[in-house]
């Protein structure tokens, strides 16, 4: 019987006449027999819906054209995110529908080698996963994946791959090929849904951004969230021990040599595969147990893999099982997105990177102090590449425990460790008692700078862009906190732990030390550092912006190292009026070459107030050595850039950002002074150093009375000058280190070595120059050399530009 | 002309798959924006529906739903679970529509609301 639509329509009586408006138009023939053009039946709706297809169309036919009857409250931008069904860009459903999903059965039997394949495409969409695919992307689209998550039901056991809930496919021990599917892979499939549901959970924190860092949508599956990972290691086991009863049998059943060996090799293969993702649970499990404990699942788990790549070669791909249209039936409001690809070879590198890293992130245990600590924080955030974001925020929450760092101290015990590490006051200051009249806004500073501080490590986990846009607000809490601090110290009561200090030249007022002041700028200055040298290393600034920024650079580094030096004279004063004179020999050789300080043995130590200890002396001469080292390194490379980049402008090669176009004709919406101060915005509410006006910019980087040779001269001089300090630093030993306990030796060095890489890659660049003779030019077409930003194996802060013709 | 069993064979399927009686002209909607926000069914030519509030529509019936669910055909052989499935904010293509149902209720206290332009919002109706 066929079913055209013309008998249809006559027995029910609806009018095919041309009279009919409807019939004019094709698609408002609507069929009222229930039955659609593909003989596809239309589900029944509610008894109070009504037909309304031939009215509406009626009602419709009013609407002018190019009008819209809507909501009054609908604007277009709700409309963004509408997805339009039957485009197959946008409709997932339609996806569905069109696919053979059907068709695949996951009940079937499978050889080993495709089930390998299958377990093998699946450890690369859980890495997917890991650097940022969706789940609807990878994880989920595994058709076992799916067909176990539609049977679960809260009990493990009803995780399978039977599409009829009623039959549950039994594996038998005669059919091998039914072990492979319903044991090996269900069990792996359970763990890989398991290990998902446990990392998930461990990346519900702050420093992780939802679309940025990982996608941790589920779409309303239950990732098996309450089923310990014990039970599901146990039958991982179960499945494992299987496998090993299994070779004997193969051994004796099978007699050809070729597929006896390759069978064996696929159930090594399996066992393999099982153990690690074993090992991998548990690892996952025990992230906020003992660093023992984890570790020693870690490092087992690593020692596993080996074994899983050997037998990759035998893996035959099944892509029958993995399959874009799930993202069909999920509860998913998104457009369709493609299925994110990744070699198995790329796969295993992701997974060591993440077994390595987490094992990494426990050395934080062993910290010497706070000081190690910070360090380690920072080398983390400059690694390359970088760490996966379940590493990073498997640091933050190692980092800090109920509240308190490591489990062990509290925030404002770091606070106060690090200023005493940094300024050496007097142990009195954090040690007065509450009578004293200053004690409640200490406390009140403290507390503040509790929060700035942790605030601080919280931010250095998160990814690299967002880790600079966070530092720029927070250095307006750093800001907000100085002047609280210098308010704190300027009263009266708190001068006795601030005496004045006699300096060398007589004439003019002496210094106080201010320790708390001093820790809060110093902190300030680093960030501002790090955000303007990060700006480099993420190629946020133009090429024509460099010379601004490497200017703005110098200068906050030249605040530093004076603020440094200031502490340090302080500390030596401090060092000379102590009572016994032991202080000259604890000095180190890096303390001789301080041009600031002189000793006066004239002056009597500040009454009643104790002195700081002979440790925290040496250690804060030696932090202050280091610091003074680094940062003169950095000033003398800036510098040197900046006479690079002078020099180019001069030639003609970059466009100066303070002159306006010569062409007046040319609309530009921007003028010169906007442009600064839009690039220094994050510092332009910052009371000290203030940023300078944009006049005295223009006036001090007016290049009038330059020639190209000497800048060049300059620069060249600048740079070997940074490449001996940052010489020097490196061939210090380690005993005349601090704060070096938890960066490994091997990152040290390597940072050490990039930091030299760019200054011989800038003197490079500098000779290319000097040989091609450029003339003085002012900023055009011809003079165009070709310019790039270097990024790899040089140091993050200082990318080198390679120039030619 | 159709036989009987042609008829009898109809009549089963009118049965099983029960249509709606089409709307009485006597409620004699005379305007379009009496339907705005009143939930909709909008059946599409591969015989998936859509249930969702009307937001907007214009002369070529393209029909914008608000939070939308969607329902596979009956028959239809697949691996999902579940009846319905949420999509949000769906817009379907006159083209592509070959039936519209709407909620009597909503319907009737529109029209009985007097209101040309709809005064309230989505959230009244659902």
């Amino acid at each position: 019987m066929s079913w055209s639509s013309l008998p249809s329509l006559e027995a029910n009586g609806a009018s095919t006449s041309s009279n009919d408006p409807t019939a004019r138009y094709p698609t408002m023939q609507r069929l009222n027999s229930g039955v659609g053009p593909s003989n596809i039946p239309i589900p029944p709706v509610a008894p109070n819906y009504v037909d309304i297809t031939e009215v509406f169309a009626k009602e419709a036919q009013k609407i002018k054209p190019g009008e819209l009857a809507m909501l009054e409250t609908f604007e277009l931008v709700n409309a963004i995110n509408a997805l339009e069904i039957m485009d197959l860009k946008m409709d997932t459903g339609l996806l569905d529908i069109l696919s053979h999903d059907e068709e695949f059965d996951t009940k079937a039997n499978r050889t080993a080698r495709e089930v390998l394949g299958v377990m093998d495409e699946l450890l690369a969409m859980e890495m997917s996963w890991h650097t940022g695919g969706a789940l609807s992307q990878t994880v989920f689209t595994c058709l076992y994946i799916e067909q176990a998550l539609n049977n679960f039901n809260g009990n493990i056991s009803s995780a399978n791959f039977g599409n009829d809930s009623n039959v549950v496919p039994t594996p038998s021990d005669e059919d091998i090929e039914s072990l492979f599917v319903h044991v090996v892979l269900r069990e792996f499939v359970v763990g890989i849904i398991k290990s998902c549901d446990l990392s998930r959970r461990r990346l519900q924190c702050n420093e992780i951004l939802e679309d940025e860092d990982i996608v941790t949508q589920t779409y309303s599956a239950d990732l098996m969230q309450f089923v310990p990972g014990t039970k599901i290691c146990a039958g991982l086991a179960a499945a494992s021990i299987k496998m090993q009863q299994l070779k004997p049998e193969i051994e004796r059943q099978h007699t050809d040599g070729q597929e006896k060996t390759d069978l064996l090799s696929c159930v090594e293969g399996f066992i393999a595969r099982l153990e690690l993702r074993i090992l991998m649970i548990k690892a996952l499990d025990s992230a906020d147990d003992a660093p023992e404990q984890q570790l020693q699942f870690l490092a087992g788990a690593r020692d596993w893999i080996q074994r899983v790549v050997s037998t990759n070669s035998l893996a035959q791909p099944l892509p029958a099982a993995f399959s874009i249209a799930i993202q069909g039936r999920l509860e998913c409001g998104m457009p369709p997105r493609p299925k994110v690809e990744m070699s198995f070879g790329a796969a295993i590198a992701t997974l060591e990177r993440l077994i390595n890293g987490t094992i990494d992130v426990l050395r934080i245990h062993d910290y010497g102090s706070i000081g190690d600590i910070t360090a380690y924080f920072e080398e983390f955030g400059m690694r390359r590449p970088a760490e996966l974001p379940y590493v990073r925020c498997q640091l933050f929450k190692r980092f800090l425990v109920h509240r308190k760092i490591l489990g062990k101290f509290s925030v404002r015990d770091a606070v106060i460790s690090d200023i005493t590490d940094l300024c050496c006051p007097s142990p009195a200051l954090f040690a007065m008692d509450d009578a004293h009249p200053c004690r409640q806004t200490l406390d009140l500073f403290l507390s503040r700078a509790e929060a700035c501080f942790e605030s601080l490590f919280s931010i250095m986990c998160h990814n690299r862009s967002r880790l600079r846009q966070r530092l720029c607000s927070a250095i307006l809490d750093w800001d907000s906190l100085q002047v609280d601090s210098e308010h704190l110290e300027s009263r009266v009561e708190m001068l006795e732990f601030s005496p004045l200090l006699p300096t060398v030249t007589g004439g003019e007022e002496g210094l106080r030390a201010l320790p708390l002041s001093s820790w809060v700028y110093f902190r300030k200055l680093q960030i501002m550092t790090w955000i303007v040298f990060m700006g480099f290393e993420l190629d946020i600034y133009r090429l024509d912006e460099w010379p601004l920024m490497l200017w703005y650079g110098d200068y906050i580094l030249g605040a530093m190292d004076s603020h440094l030096e200031r502490i340090e004279t302080i500390l030596e004063i401090t060092v000379a009026t102590q009572p016994d004179s032991t202080a000259s020999s604890g000095r180190t050789r890096k303390a001789k070459k301080n041009k600031g300080a002189t000793m006066t043995t004239t002056t009597a130590p500040a009454p009643g107030v104790p002195p700081p200890s002979q440790e925290s002396l040496i250690r804060t001469r030696t932090w202050m050595a280091q610091l003074r080292s680094q940062t003169a390194a950095y000033k003398e490379l800036c510098h040197g850039y900046m006479c690079f980049m002078a020099a180019l402008v001069l030639a003609g090669c970059v466009r100066s950002l303070t002159t306006s176009p010569s062409d007046p004709s040319r609309n530009e919406y921007t003028s010169p002074e906007l442009w600064y101060r839009l690039r220094l915005k994050p510092f332009s509410t910052i009371g000290v150093p203030e940023i300078p006006s944009f006049e005295t910019y223009q006036r001090l980087s007016n290049l009038r009375d330059w020639q190209i040779d000497s800048l060049l001269d300059n620069a060249q001089l600048s740079v070997n000058s940074a490449r001996n300090i940052a010489d020097a630093g490196s061939k210090l030993k380690s005993e005349q280190q601090v704060n070096i306990k938890l960066v490994q030796e091997s990152s040290a060095k390597y940072m050490r070595r990039c930091l030299t890489r760019s200054c011989v890659g800038m003197n490079v660049a500098i000779s290319v120059l000097r040989q091609m003779k450029l003339q003085p030019h002012s900023f055009g077409e011809e003079n165009k050399l070709k310019l790039s930003v270097l990024h790899d194996n040089f140091h993050p802060f200082f990318p080198v530009l390679s120039v030619s013709m | 002309m159709a036989s009987a069993d042609d008829s009898k064979t109809m009549s089963s399927l009118r049965s099983m798959s029960m249509p709606n009686p089409p709307l009485d002209t006597e409620l004699s909607v005379g305007d379009i924006s009496q339907y705005i926000s009143v939930p909709l069914i909008v059946t599409t030519t591969d015989g998936r529906q859509f249930h969702g509030p009307l937001i907007a529509t214009d002369r070529e019936q393209n029909i914008i739903l608000g939070e939308a669910t969607e329902k596979l055909p009956i028959g239809f052989k697949s691996r999902r679970n579940q009846g319905f499935r949420y999509v949000g904010m769906i817009v379907v293509p006159g083209k592509y529509i070959l039936r519209i149902d709407a909620d009597m209720r909503a319907l009737r206290s529109n029209l009985r609301n007097g209101r040309k332009y709809p005064q309230i919002s989505m959230s009244d109706v659902l």
